[in-house]
């Protein structure tokens, strides 16, 4: 047929969407930034002595988790606007393909707010993330894909119902507790200089976490879709 | 003329528990038909439609389409290749252009020449020009046209259409009324719900009247007069439905 | 199905009415003192009996839940729906047992050891899931996204508890009389008959509330049905 497959399709549909206004993309940049801005008066680090490497992991990591998840919920706001999710439903394909399309894209939206924070907030704390560049961005890599899947298949459902914003996060931040326990971890570990052996087991963990959760997201997204 | 595409429905129930949305349907259309499917707010339209449409499943029964039953995951995923459906919200991108909308679908759709088939779709339905247009900067009118194309952009033999001429202007209901009539003419079935009685009869080639999930009528216009039906009509939604 | 119900209510009432005055008898006056803990340690026989009913209430959503996406029968939804509710008010009991234990042994009302953390974090999914389950548009989709948290939920329970031991600590028990090694027979008898009666406790509430969910669902039609004939 030499038609790309749905699932890429959807990612492309949903990318495409949102570099045509990049608004939820500002929004959540914007949002991380002053995120950070609150964490620099309320842990003011030159009057209490402390250093980045007591709480920068902390910090890094409550900021990911809230804009992820704001851009997780603009993910399937865009669906229910006008009922896409419907149609989707109505089209010859496999629901599988429409959550691993939805997914792709979404780790993609995530990870780009992302990465683009972290460079910041090292700029704004003063701490040397160059030497711990790559396992932090691993950590984040991984602990985002994770996000996503969960956050995927429950925005999927809240988007269909009532008070959404406030029960996705209701939903999504108990279950994906292991990521932020694993993730926080690592990150202090990588930023103290540690090496690789001493948080690789994290990594791992957070990445068979995501194993998981997307083989069951891929489970249960038909559900989802259809009555 | 009966043309040889067929859709069915047999001992067609919905309910979840003791609450029971559709109570034992039973329909044969064939293609060159339109059906209209009037009846009360809450008694079953939009779910008759939206199982017909595959997005449901019924809790008993079976609906064929072209002698397939549709029991299966897989048969039901082959069916949506010949189903179109238009529901209340246009089901369109808002970020996206027209033409971009389109030809989403056509790829979702598996369409050989997706590029044709959209700009000529687009150019059919009277948005040609238009096409580059972002969905958001459509008005009402237009955006209905291109719901319209995106249901109708895999060519289905069965198009269901959720009360399609509710908030619409004379002319775009002219439009749809003509361009359902083509379809019908084409050997397609249709199969829409309306509140309007007048308008909704003359398009129709047979009614059906559902109250409380019941169909308690089902008639084939050259039979019955418009003040007839409407009369049937009256009756069948202020009585009691028949309790099997 | 309602007779079968009702008489299985019936045996657990009176079994259950009959083990939890025993239970009380032997827990307040037969079990012998703690040497560590002292007279709160009693709290014992219904902070951990109620921490497995808990976890039961919950696996009893993840198979219900199960079930009702892979039979549609409406009656799984109710059970899962049920259990989620004793689920959450026995967590209530293991969340305010739990302190008023850890106050006099530990000196803190709260610690953020594995247990406890974990046990909150359940506590928030079927809150979670409790929510959910009214904000939906309908009751198809209630039940089937309900489901779909249910599994999601207790699929993810191993693993927070899991990546919560990593974190910190484990939870202390020592419960000894005397100065024997290991736990005293009379305590492990009654441990033992308190977690068949809080187990026996969750079956009556959970056939209770389960028989209110179906009673309810018929009365919510036969007031559409009234509501639609009277209009």
């Amino acid at each position: 047929m030499g038609n790309p497959s749905p699932m890429l399709l959807i990612c492309r549909k949903d990318l495409k969407q949102e570099f045509r206004t990049r608004e939820s993309l500002t929004a959540t940049f914007f949002f991380a930034l002053l995120v950070q801005l609150i964490f620099a008066f309320a842990f003011d680090f030159l009057d209490l002595g402390l250093g980045f490497a007591d709480i920068g992991a902390g910090v890094i990591w409550i900021t990911l988790t809230f804009s992820a998840l704001l851009s997780l919920q603009h993910s399937f706001l865009i669906e229910r606007e006008r009922d896409c999710l419907q149609a989707l439903a109505l089209c010859p394909v496999d629901p599988s393909s429409i959550f691993l399309g939805k997914l792709l894209a979404n780790i993609a939206l995530v990870l780009l707010v992302q990465l683009l924070i972290l460079p910041l907030s090292a700029l704004f704390f003063g701490y040397d993330l160059s030497a711990a560049a790559v396992p932090v961005g691993l950590v984040v890599v991984v602990n985002a894909v994770g996000f996503s899947a969960l956050g995927t298949l429950f925005a999927a459902m809240t988007a269909q119902t009532r008070r959404s914003e406030l029960l996705l996060p209701l939903l999504l931040f108990p279950a994906a507790t292991p990521l932020v326990i694993w993730g926080v971890k690592a990150t202090r570990l990588c930023l103290a200089g540690r090496r690789p052996e001493a948080y690789g087991y994290l990594v791992a963990l957070s990445a068979c976490f995501d194993v998981i959760f997307i083989v069951v997201g891929v489970l249960l997204f038909d559900y989802i879709l259809e009555e | 003329m009966i043309a040889p595409f067929r859709v069915e429905t047999r001992g067609l129930w919905r309910s979840f528990g003791p609450r029971v949305a559709l109570r034992d349907i039973a329909l044969a259309l064939g293609g060159g038909e339109i059906l209209a499917l009037f009846g009360p707010n809450g008694a079953g339209k939009t779910t008759l439609l939206r199982i017909l449409a595959t997005l449901l499943r019924p809790s008993r029964g079976q609906v064929l389409l072209a002698g397939q039953d549709l029991s299966s995951r897989k048969q039901r995923m082959t069916a949506r290749h010949r189903i179109g459906f238009l529901a209340h919200r246009p089901m369109l991108y808002d970020r996206l252009t027209a033409y971009e909308n389109l030809f989403f679908y056509a790829r979702m759709y598996g369409i050989p020449s997706p590029r044709d088939r959209c700009r000529r779709l687009l150019f059919d339905i009277g948005l040609a020009g238009r096409e580059e247009d972002v969905v958001s900067d459509y008005s009402r009118g237009m955006q209905q046209r291109l719901a319209i194309a995106r249901a109708l952009i895999h060519d289905p033999d069965l198009l269901l259409l959720d009360e399609p001429f509710s908030g619409l202007d004379p002319q775009a209901a002219t439009f749809l009324v003509d361009l359902l009539r083509s379809l019908a003419a084409r050997g397609k079935v249709v199969v829409f719900t309306s509140h309007d009685l007048g308008s909704g009869l003359a398009l129709c080639h047979r009614a059906v009247i559902l109250t409380r999930g019941t169909l308690v009528l089902d008639a084939r216009k050259d039979g019955f007069e418009m003040r007839d039906f409407a009369a049937a009509y009256e009756t069948a939604v202020s009585s009691p439905a028949r309790r099997t | 199905m309602e007779t079968v119900l009702r008489r299985l209510e019936t045996v657990c009432f009176s079994l259950v009415a009959g083990l939890v005055v025993v239970c009380l008898h032997r827990v307040f006056l037969g079990v012998p003192t703690e040497v560590t803990m002292g007279v709160v340690q009693r709290i014992f026989y219904f902070h951990v009996p109620s921490a497995w009913v808990c976890f039961l209430a919950f696996f009893v959503v993840f198979a219900s839940s199960i079930l009702y996406l892979w039979t549609r029968k409406s009656v799984w939804d109710t059970l899962a729906h049920a259990s989620a509710e004793l689920g959450v008010v026995f967590c209530t009991i293991v969340l305010i047992t739990g302190p008023i234990w850890a106050r006099p042994v530990w000196g803190t009302w709260w610690t953020w050891e594995a247990r406890l953390t974990t046990t909150l974090i359940l506590y928030l999914v079927y809150v979670a899931y409790l929510v959910l389950r009214g904000q939906t548009e309908n009751r198809d989709q209630e039940a089937r996204f309900a489901a779909v948290l249910g599994i999601v939920g207790f699929l993810d329970v191993p693993i927070i508890y899991f990546s919560v031991k990593v974190w910190r600590g484990h939870h202390p028990i020592v419960f000894k009389t005397g100065g024997g090694q290991g736990l005293d027979p009379v305590m492990l008898h009654t441990f033992m008959l308190c977690m068949v009666t809080f187990t026996l406790l969750f079956a009556l509430l959970l056939i209770q509330r389960f028989r209110l969910g179906l009673l309810r669902e018929e009365l919510q039609e036969l007031r559409e049905q009234e509501q639609i004939l009277g209009a």
